[in-house]
């Protein structure tokens, strides 16, 4: 008991010191802007794809990237409100990037059923990339992921798993936004087995390490 | 009588005048919550580590009070911090009973006499330890000083459970005769 009274007496000593966090929306304007202008940096040094006009012109290509832009901002959304403790008060952060994964899922299986599209480009042969296009990800996704974590880390996360799940969730559809953008491959096992597959590793990497680099 | 909506406006002012530097609100805040965090606790864990438990809480408010901008009502702030804190001391908690750890500190409490006189001190435990036949020793060794459970330690041994146990059992024996000679 008188730990305890001592504690507060030295905790009350020390009341004027904290200066608050900026709410949430303030920071996901800030951070979806620096993250936007990466992205672009991004897809200018890769270099956007010479057919990308009749690609958006494609309802199934424009919706896939789409989607992967509404995963990006509704994790990186959830990233942010899992700082505070309380997640700041608002209920099912991780629902909107959990139903956005399971709309992107669908959308990769209707395409799976449906014939091909003339203007898709299924490279044979050489053309085709492997590791490279992970780890291009990955590259791409390793700043996002560094700056967020730092910024996650300001706060007091009480869910650091989903949060550092979340972290790299943006950061990797960061990454596979653009290379989808920058890659000319629509193949959709090169897509599932070398773009969409790691990037759920990245996020349960992610998880692994908000143990780690969000504990306070 | 007050109610939680009024307890919670009581709460979100001292902890917005806090905030703002007043030593006295913050401290009377800190003793209204710990008040009910002390309750909230008995009910769920040991009273040995109520207090902890609160301490460790109260210094968690303390350190996450920046991510409270006083825009929003504070109970649910406060009580996610504890249920985060509450959770990782049972989680170390169950994780400590899991490998069958004592607290060197509780086991020093309940001890009855003075070990340092008696006979069997460190040294002669020690001694009687290294007499004991090779297997033996490495069934206490694995249980006693890496934390495993006897059906852990019976498969890295290739024992099975039981045979683990009896040769403990045996092994306890041998070592209490020698310490009382």
């Amino acid at each position: 008991m008188g730990n305890i009274e001592g504690l507060i007496e030295e905790l009350s000593s020390r009341a004027a010191l904290a200066k608050p966090m900026p709410g949430p929306s303030a920071v996901m304007v800030r951070a979806g802007g620096i993250l936007f202008i990466y992205a672009v940096a991004a897809l200018l040094f890769l270099g956007s794809r010479p057919d990308m006009q009749v690609q958006l012109a494609r309802p199934l290509f424009a919706a896939e990237v789409l989607l992967l832009l509404v995963i990006a901002l509704s994790s990186l959304r959830a990233a942010l409100y899992l700082s505070y403790p309380d997640h700041y008060q608002k209920s099912y952060v991780g629902l909107w990037p959990c139903l956005a994964g399971v709309a992107f899922v669908l959308l990769l299986a209707v395409q799976m059923f449906l014939p091909v599209d003339a203007r898709m480009v299924l490279p044979v042969g050489t053309g085709v990339h492997g590791m490279e296009c992970t780890l291009c990800i990955a590259s791409v996704a390793a700043i996002p992921s560094a700056l967020l974590f730092m910024l996650i880390r300001k706060g007091a996360s009480t869910h650091p798993f989903k949060a550092g799940c979340f972290v790299t969730l943006t950061a990797a559809s960061i990454g596979c936004l653009t290379l989808r953008l920058a890659e000319v491959n629509d193949s959709l096992v090169h897509l599932v087995q070398w773009h969409y597959l790691p990037t759920l590793l990245f996020a349960a990497l992610g998880a692994w390490l908000g143990k780690y680099l969000l504990a306070w | 009588m007050v109610t939680h909506e009024d307890k919670n406006q009581h709460l979100t002012q001292l902890m917005q005048a806090g905030l703002a530097g007043d030593r006295a609100a913050y401290s009377h805040f800190l003793h209204e919550i710990s008040h009910d965090m002390r309750r909230f606790l008995r009910r769920r864990i040991a009273a040995a580590d109520v207090d902890d438990v609160l301490q460790e809480i109260l210094l968690s408010i303390h350190k996450a009070r920046h991510t409270y901008d006083g825009k929003r009502p504070i109970l649910p702030w406060v009580s996610a911090i504890a249920r985060f804190r509450l959770t990782d001391y049972l989680r170390r908690h169950y994780a400590k009973a899991a490998h069958g750890q004592v607290d060197i500190d509780e086991l020093q409490e309940t001890l009855p006499g003075d070990v340092t006189e008696s006979t069997g001190g460190y040294e002669y435990l020690n001694e009687a330890i290294e007499k004991l036949p090779q297997r033996q020793q490495k069934i206490l060794y694995l249980m006693h000083t890496e934390g495993y459970t006897a059906k852990e330690v019976g498969h890295r041994l290739g024992m099975n459970e039981s045979a683990v146990k009896v040769a403990a059992h045996r092994a306890y024996k041998v070592i209490r005769t020698r310490l009382g000679k």
